[in-house]
């Protein structure tokens, strides 16, 4: 178990260490150690990789705050956490805004640890519960995406079609956004252009494509300057803020956890809403929670004695190579969880200094370019030229939540269309439909 | 000039959400000429200046839509020209996982069909190994509607999503158009012909049911004979449920079966691919007269072939699902192995038992590296010289040193007792007890079931275990319960 925990803790202090590049994705970094293993070059016990993995996707969930605070290259996780975690940077608060994310990771860690004991038990009945019902369930919570956007605008435009512009836009936008990525997921689902020996990275060109590249493009283009930053020594957040955000956030990403697609930003969403939260302070804490109960949490379901839930692309990889049967293993790996995840808090605070300390000594536009550069390279690296299209197709659709107002988490429509779809039984009508069967 | 609501519509700075709404002033915010604060504006409000560098917002707008629409339309193109890859098992790594694929080969199981999911499942293999196929109700249903189901032999081309987990490789079948089966013509073959150089081979057999049995519920076996030997038709439960029910069967019926020849313990069998494969045939079926052949010419080349024999049983004891009997004929020893239904259906079992002469006629088998021979009906087996029964002891003369001895005693049953394997009931004479021990499989089909008191005559092999003495019956036929008239 010692041993175990210690490959837990080695991957959190890498993830940690690699969190810093934006974009790069600690899916990737696993593929590409699963690569590694797979050619011979490296000899490492299944168990070991599998708890490796356990700690990237801790150090991970804590370390990806950093560029997506400080550099704008957020994850489908970290979407949420963008606009909030600029406004802190831009008020020189980047550090504090990484440490309110960091404190609703380790109370989402606190109640993983906490709930292991019943785990076992409740949630292979959970499953068995909800599984006949996920159909339902996603489509409820694509409504609820594009529902609780809401007409905006003044009404003080000259003519009522431009009245009418102003109102609508928005949720017009939010729709084209959740169609145009729903479908970009159909292609991909169904006849992905994409190489099939890096079949695994389908999704990764679309997913840069739509959270990670729109957010460069909009620093570009708005020439954003990053004042000074602050490097806090206490946090402005009350003891009951910290309890609420990290309540709904918890409870966000337990929902995301177990249910196929819905992300910890999803996830963290629904439950903000459903608590009430309105503070930026307690919404920082609230997503922090939810994505790392969404990340660990996820993977830690593969865990389950009884479950074998396959949540995330983490769980995918880690159950090519290595499958747990017993309590010990469960145990084990949520005290490897909990290890990796406090080291990657205390590093993630550390590498929020020297993120501050860069982004305020280099050009915030040198700064975008070379983590537009990176993603490039990155997507390019592993799906090629076709990758780079899918994702310029991609960021198009990503930046029409950026231009017309409306939510960026509508992109996730290319993930939740094509799996809604196939779970209520019509997915392949609609591929056939569109030629993707032939 | 006070700024206009247009000119701020034509840069970038203040839409909804946008993370610039408290961006610090950047250079060029201020305006080139008179160097005062413009903001977002493209002209300046004071000297009337128009701004250089900056990017028109209508331009961005109009990129990213037509990247969105146009961009989706070419790859939508670019998608629907992508042919599906064709890959063997072997090529499926790891890092194909989730891709889209297709994959040529041969159905090597029976597939299994939960009717309540309308779960769907197959094994495909081709040179380089198998695959597991699996499909989910919509696409089963629709299989099923179009009466395409897999059947063992089949030559399949699959394509669907690469699941790969620890060291099993799966594929989803999402399309039911992207499963295509060809089935071979059947080819007429006799049964005592079909060979394990027929593996995979789709035959036509007909001949007579020589023996019709249910090793496991699921699965029924039925021995078919002709002229020139006997082969096994395997009937799976779940081909009936998808394809339709078989005809009733008996012995002593002629069938005519095409089936595909698989291979069970390196035994030849025969998989019908649906339950149209069998039909019942009114003409008769000559079946083989078979030349005795003395113990000493069974080889393990006989494998498969049905040969006459006749011989002394030596010993007997009972195994699940059967007995099996040691034949000797002077020359050689080999095991006459039968099955519960051959041997129930003996006009006298009890006659069958050490010291009796036979005479078999049966199938050559190999198990655990020892010759075998296996009759198919009743009528396979004549005794010739039935066995005497062995002699009644008492048990207070019975010793450790009697191990391994056949005994018969009688005396009145005590408390039967359950262990993990099977029932004990101690057993007293008068002179003495012991226990009888029946294994599970024979403890479930004793008539009357034991119980306290009941006055018994058993029969087998006594035992020792930690120091005490044991006696364990061989067949229903080693227990008896004595009535009063007795």
């Amino acid at each position: 178990m010692i041993e175990s925990i210690m490959w837990a803790l080695a991957g959190a202090v890498a993830a940690s260490m690699l969190a810093w590049i934006p974009a790069l994705h600690i899916y990737n970094v696993a593929a590409l150690l699963l690569l590694i293993a797979e050619s011979g070059a490296v000899s490492i016990e299944a168990e070991s990789l599998a708890f490796l993995f356990l700690g990237l996707v801790s150090g991970y969930a804590m370390g990806n705050t950093i560029p997506g605070i400080f550099f704008a290259a957020p994850d489908e996780s970290m979407i949420f956490v963008v606009l909030p975690g600029q406004k802190y940077l831009l008020q020189g608060r980047g550090f504090e805004a990484v440490a309110l994310t960091g404190l609703g990771g380790v109370v989402g860690l606190s109640v993983l640890v906490a709930l292991a004991p019943v785990a076992s038990r409740t949630l292979p009945a959970l499953r068995e519960i909800l599984q006949p019902h996920l159909g339902w369930i996603l489509w409820t919570i694509i409504a609820y995406l594009l529902l609780s956007e809401w007409p905006k605008g003044t009404g003080r435009a000259p003519t009522g079609w431009q009245r009418w512009w102003d109102g609508w836009r928005s949720l017009l936008a939010g729709l084209a956004t959740f169609t145009l990525s729903g479908l970009l997921g159909m292609i991909l689902m169904h006849r992905s252009p994409v190489r099939v020996d890096v079949a695994f990275q389908n999704l990764m060109p679309a997913f840069v494509g739509l959270f990670a590249v729109p957010w460069i493009v909009t620093n570009l283009l708005g020439r954003v300057s990053v004042p000074r930053q602050t490097i806090a020594r206490s946090l402005d957040i009350a003891w009951g803020d910290v309890v609420q955000g990290a309540t709904s956030g918890v409870l966000g990403g337990l929902f995301a956890a177990f249910l196929p697609v819905v992300t910890g930003g999803i996830g963290g969403f629904v439950a903000g809403h459903a608590t009430a939260q309105r503070d930026d302070r307690a919404f920082l804490v609230a997503q922090g929670a939810a994505k790392i109960v969404y990340y660990v949490g996820g993977l830690l379901l593969f865990f389950v004695p009884g479950l074998h839930l396959t949540r995330g692309g983490m769980a995918w990889m880690v159950s090519t190579r290595y499958t747990p049967y017993t309590p010990a293993q469960y145990y084990a790996a949520t005290a490897g969880a909990l290890a990796a995840g406090v080291l990657a808090f205390l590093m993630s605070l550390w590498t929020a200094r020297l993120a501050a300390a860069v982004v305020s000594r280099i050009p915030y536009r040198i700064l975008s370019c070379a983590t537009l550069a990176i993603l490039m390279l990155v997507v390019g690296g592993v799906t090629g030229p076709v990758g780079l299209a899918i994702c310029a197709v991609a960021t198009g659709i990503g930046l029409i939540p950026v231009f017309w107002g409306a939510r960026r988490m509508n992109a996730m429509g290319v993930l939740l269309l094509p799996i809604a779809l196939n779970m209520s039984g019509t997915g392949h009508a609609v591929a056939g439909f569109l030629g993707l069967l032939n | 000039m006070a700024p206009t609501r247009s000119s701020q519509a034509d840069t970038l700075s203040t839409e909804d959400n946008a993370p610039t709404a408290l961006v610090q002033a950047a250079p060029l915010a201020h305006c080139e000429s008179c160097g005062r604060f413009i903001g977002p504006y493209s002209r300046c409000p004071y000297c009337g200046a128009r701004t250089t560098g900056r990017l028109a917002l209508r331009t961005v707008k109009w990129v990213a839509v037509s990247l969105a629409t146009l961009g989706m339309v070419v790859l939508w193109w670019l998608a629907r020209s992508v042919e599906i890859p064709t890959i063997t098992v072997e090529e499926a790594t790891r890092l194909m996982n989730f891709g889209y694929v297709r994959l040529n080969g041969r159905v090597v199981r029976s597939p299994t069909y939960d009717a309540e999911s309308g779960y769907l499942g197959f094994w495909v293999a081709d040179e380089t190994g198998e695959v597991y196929i699996s499909a989910y109700r919509e696409v089963t249903e629709d299989l099923l509607t179009q009466n395409v189901v897999p059947a063992v032999g089949d030559k399949v081309t699959v394509a669907g999503t690469l699941r790969i987990r620890d060291d099993h490789i799966a594929l989803t079948l999402n399309v039911p158009d992207h499963l295509t089966l060809e089935r071979p013509e059947a080819v007429p073959l006799q049964a005592g012909d079909v060979t394990i150089l027929d593996e995979g081979s789709r035959v036509r057999l007909v001949g007579e049911v020589r023996r019709v049995y249910e090793p496991y519920e699921g699965l029924t076996l039925i021995t078919l004979a002709d002229e020139s030997g006997e082969v096994v038709v395997a009937v799976d439960e779940e081909v009936t449920t998808l394809t339709g029910s078989v005809p009733e069967t008996g012995v002593g019926q002629a069938l005519a079966i095409e089936g595909t020849v698989n291979l069970y313990h390196d035994t030849p069998q025969v998989v019908p691919a649906s339950g149209d494969d069998i039909t019942i045939v009114a003409t008769p079926i000559a079946t083989a007269t078979l030349p005795a052949l003395t113990l000493d010419r069974l080889s393990a080349d006989l494998i498969g072939t049905k040969v006459g024999v006749h011989g002394r049983v030596v010993w007997l004891e009972g195994i699940k699902g059967g007995v099996k009997a040691t034949l000797d004929d002077g020359t050689a020893q080999v095991t006459l192995l039968l099955w519960d239904d051959v041997h129930r259906a003996l006009p006298a079992p009890e006659e069958l038992d050490v010291g009796a002469e036979v005479e078999v006629t049966g199938k050559i088998s190999i198990y655990e590296g020892e010759l075998e021979i296996v009759p198919s009906k009743a009528t396979d087996v004549t005794i010739s010289v039935p066995a005497e029964a062995a002699p009644w002891v008492e048990i207070s003369t019975l010793t450790p040193g009697d191990a391994g001895r056949l005994i018969r005693i009688r005396g009145v049953l005590g408390e039967p007792k359950g262990f993990s394997a099977g029932v004990k009931a101690p057993l007293d004479d008068g002179t003495g007890a012991l226990d009888l021990l029946f294994w599970s499989s024979l403890y479930e089909d004793l008539t009357p079931t034991p119980h306290a008191g009941q006055q018994v005559e058993a029969t087998g092999i006594l035992n020792v275990f930690r120091d005490e003495l044991e006696l364990v019956p061989r067949s229903r036929y080693d227990w008896r319960v004595r009535s009063p008239d007795d």
